[in-house]
């Protein structure tokens, strides 16, 4: 960036105007003069201190989308410097004006008229705007739902959906305040007009705390979300990174189709067929590509192997991932002669949420000549019991066609509040207090292998 | 709301439209009005653009002439109507105020 420029992002709401003109004023008396504006940064350019007044007008026929200005605002720009106003800058329909003259004649001098204009000009940005990103929650929310529905337990105990579920809570919240607080400004710059005042201050201290924690749980719940990622981090920087390219190739296209002589709904038709393609693009290429890599060997999506083991069979040969966990229990505690030829492979998968707990362990030999069992069992916790309940049900509920249908045990020699097990099959399933545990031993097992894997397992 | 909103006229909405009983440049009303009021109201060139649009839409006044960027305007019957209906309620307003035993404001 040349010595020249400065930027700066832009924090106030575009219906603060005041706030916004005075910032443009200490700003100018500090040297920089606003040159151009964007949706969401104030470029400067370098000049000697001055003291000149600002103010932002609404004009809103205007357009992001339109190639230059169009007649109507040219006339209001020739009616502005008749009156000593020069535009310094403008995006769409909000107009930046800088006056030299001490006093000059400000450029609304009707309070209804100037409240019908950003009316107008709130209800085709702001207000179409944040109706667009509650889509994005009315959409998920419903998905989500029903995955809490199917799958509780799986729900509950990763960071990653809690968190990706907090951030569009919050941003419903968020889109909802503001639009609520428009709305109350509306209704009382209206009641205020209407008795010959003039518009009401914007909440802008209001606004602030409410941006600043909003902004500190979706940076909080982001944390999170990227620290649980493990495996998939790459593919989130990556896909961050080239969206980033995205949005900047963007603006670049805008910017060409401006100046390609084309009308104000072709460019707003092309820039979003674009825009969406890109996103669309980025979004489904992204997985797709590092899922190509994960098969071609070239990358690991989840946790790192200790080591790989690869069976030959004549001309048949596969390569499994071995991991060396520590695992609560194992086949060697149940009395099982493991060998090194058996190829074990221990593997313990955790997540933990700030409201439940989800062990899955398996122990399985990968060599297909070993006669093993495969051990796998799961423990899921949380504090809560009626979600507990609500997991156990989720859990234990069957269909009466179930091939497997579960039989009542008596839960006493568990030391367990209920158990069951499928029938022909060696899974058991035990609640207690504030634990579930769920384990499977294929093949042959005696009762009192069983019984040491629940006693293991208990609270 | 336009209809609502020209119910009344507004010191600013009266005095473009008196203004505009001879053919006059948009950008002139401005310092028009100021002289005709001898400063007393202040049109800004904001609300002059919206007011000017709002009079045109509503068939108040029409555009007469359009050299380059510059584009002039005169009342319409329907305007002068207007204005004369509003006059006719400040006179109203007036009398009753000296009816009903207001004094005299003198400077």
């Amino acid at each position: 960036m040349s010595r020249d420029k400065k930027r700066q992002i832009i924090w106030h709401q575009i219906d603060d105007t005041e706030a916004i003109a005075r910032n443009l004023e200490k700003m100018a008396r500090k040297g920089w003069l606003l040159e151009a504006v964007d949706n969401w940064r104030y470029t400067y350019r370098r000049a000697g201190p001055t003291e000149v007044r600002y103010t932002v007008t609404f004009f809103p026929d205007a357009s992001i989308y339109d190639p230059g200005p169009t007649e109507g605002q040219e006339t209001y720009i020739d009616y502005c410097r008749a009156a000593g106003w020069e535009l310094a800058a403008a995006y769409g329909p909000i107009q930046y004006f800088r006056s030299a003259r001490p006093d000059p004649v400000p450029i609304e001098t009707d309070e209804a008229v100037k409240l019908a204009a950003i009316r107008r000009t709130m209800r085709k940005t702001f207000v179409l705007s944040h109706a667009i990103l509650l889509l994005l929650p009315a959409v998920n929310l419903p998905l989500w739902w029903n995955q809490f529905r199917l799958d509780p337990l799986d729900f509950l105990c990763s960071n990653f959906k809690l968190a990706l579920f907090v951030l569009m809570a919050g941003i419903t919240i968020f889109v909802i305040g503001m639009l609520l607080d428009y709305l109350i400004w509306v209704l009382c710059s209206r009641y205020s007009v209407a008795r010959g005042g003039s518009c009401a201050r914007p909440h802008t201290r209001f606004r602030l705390g409410f941006n600043a924690a909003m902004l500190a749980v979706c940076a909080a719940v982001l944390v999170v979300f990227f620290l649980d990622l493990a495996g998939m981090r790459t593919a989130l920087i990556f896909y961050l990174v080239v969206y980033g390219g995205v949005m900047l190739l963007a603006r670049r296209v805008l910017r060409k189709l401006k100046g390609s002589g084309v009308s104000r709904s072709g460019i707003r038709g092309l820039f979003i067929a674009f825009a969406l393609a890109a996103g669309l693009a980025v979004g489904i290429g992204t997985p797709f590509l590092f899922i190509r890599l994960a098969d071609a060997g070239i990358i690991h999506m989840g946790r790192e192997p200790a080591e790989t083991y690869t069976c030959v069979k004549g001309d048949w040969s596969f390569t499994r991932d071995v991991y060396r966990d520590e695992l609560p229990v194992t086949l060697e505690d149940l009395g099982f002669a493991v060998t090194p030829e058996d190829h074990c492979s221990y593997r313990a998968e955790l997540a933990r949420s700030p409201l439940a707990a989800h062990g899955e362990y398996t122990q399985e030999a990968l060599n297909p000549g070993s006669g093993l069992p495969r051990l796998y069992y799961q423990t899921y916790e949380t504090g809560w019991s009626w979600m507990l309940e609500r997991c156990w049900e989720a859990l234990t509920e069957r269909e009466d066609s179930d091939p497997w249908p579960l039989q009542a045990l008596d839960p006493a020699p568990w030391g367990a509040e209920e158990a069951y097990r499928e029938e022909d099959l060696t899974s058991c399933f035990l609640l207690y207090p504030d634990r579930i545990v769920a384990f499977r031993l294929v093949g042959d097992a005696a009762p009192r292998q069983l019984d040491a894997i629940a006693q293991v397992l208990r609270p | 709301m336009a209809r609502e909103k020209f119910q009344t006229l507004t010191e600013q909405m009266f005095y473009i439209l008196l203004c505009l009983q001879r053919e006059c440049c948009g950008v002139d009303v401005m310092d028009q009005v100021s002289r005709m009021t001898e400063g007393r109201v202040v049109i800004g060139p904001g609300t002059l653009y919206s007011l000017l649009e709002s009079f045109q839409r509503e068939g108040f006044i029409q555009e007469t002439r359009v050299e380059g960027r510059r584009r002039s305007y005169q009342i319409t019957v329907k305007g002068r109507l207007r204005l004369e209906e509003e006059v006719r309620r400040l006179r109203r307003q007036t009398e009753d105020y000296v009816r009903f035993g207001g004094r005299e404001a003198h400077a």
